[in-house]
């Protein structure tokens, strides 16, 4: 279990929205700027695929998380500014961002104690 | 390599920090409306405009958004006929700024948006931050 099984995957997780919210405050601070891309991480299976390659080494892929990518479906919405920001999407995003940590961290919790009630005894 | 939620909350504060100072400069250009010269044919306040630019920040590990330079607007001063005014030229007519108090308004009703938007996003970091002491806690 080298790449440390479920709460591994768990912590990949929660490290990869947590590089989302930079993207999304980014997002968000720039709601004015003119011409400022929308930009979003890459999507989590290809960042989880290029760890597990390092897993052996127990060592992640930083440049990976930080691949930040246009939104070109948001191209469509540029205003007049150059800017394609929407903030409703991206408060959406953050919202969702912020459950799925939640539930990352619970499951790290539920997992955590059965480890800890099975060791018991 | 800076951590993620540290720099969220960078990014939110700053983006805090550019819609105050917007704020500012809408402020300014509504309580100005109606300023006009003194002396004869002056020329009255001039429309401000607060320009936003991104900028690298070396602390927060992420490029922030800051207020960049305060610029005046090009758009013509509005001319009313007053005879007795200490700023009327000799044909009797003021400029007045060309400041619209609606447009105004309008910027600062978007400014504060912008600011509760960047808010939530230091909170929803800050609830994060909190969530993950708490699996320590309960574990």
């Amino acid at each position: 279990m080298a790449d440390g099984g479920i709460m591994g995957l768990a912590w990949r997780h929660n490290r990869w929205l947590a590089e989302r919210q930079v993207a999304i405050a980014s997002n968000i601070a720039n709601i004015n700027t003119p011409r400022y891309q929308a930009r979003d991480t890459p999507p989590f299976e290809l960042t989880n695929r290029a760890n597990a390659v390092h897993a052996a080494h127990m060592r992640l892929d930083q440049s990976s998380f930080r691949a930040f990518v246009d939104h070109p479906e948001q191209q469509a919405g540029r205003v007049h500014s150059g800017n394609t920001l929407g903030l409703e999407h991206q408060l959406a995003t953050l919202a969702d961002t912020h459950q799925s940590y939640a539930m990352n961290a619970g499951a790290i919790r539920a997992f955590h104690r059965m480890i800890m009630a099975s060791s018991k005894g | 390599m800076t951590d993620p939620l540290r720099s969220t909350l960078g990014i939110a504060l700053a983006g805090m920090e550019a819609q105050s100072a917007r704020l500012r400069v809408a402020a300014e250009n509504v309580a100005n409306s109606e300023s006009t010269g003194k002396t004869p044919g002056a020329e009255p306040y001039t429309r401000k405009v607060l320009t936003f630019e991104r900028a690298f920040n070396d602390e927060v590990g992420a490029e922030v958004v800051r207020a960049g330079s305060i610029v005046t607007h090009r758009s013509p001063y509005r001319i009313e006929h007053m005879p007795g005014h200490p700023a009327a030229d000799g044909r009797g007519l003021v400029k007045h700024p060309n400041v619209n108090p609606m447009v105004e308004v309008a910027d600062i009703r978007e400014a504060n948006r912008s600011y509760i938007a960047n808010l939530h996003v230091a909170k929803k970091a800050r609830e994060i931050v909190s969530m993950t002491i708490e699996l320590m806690r309960g574990t």
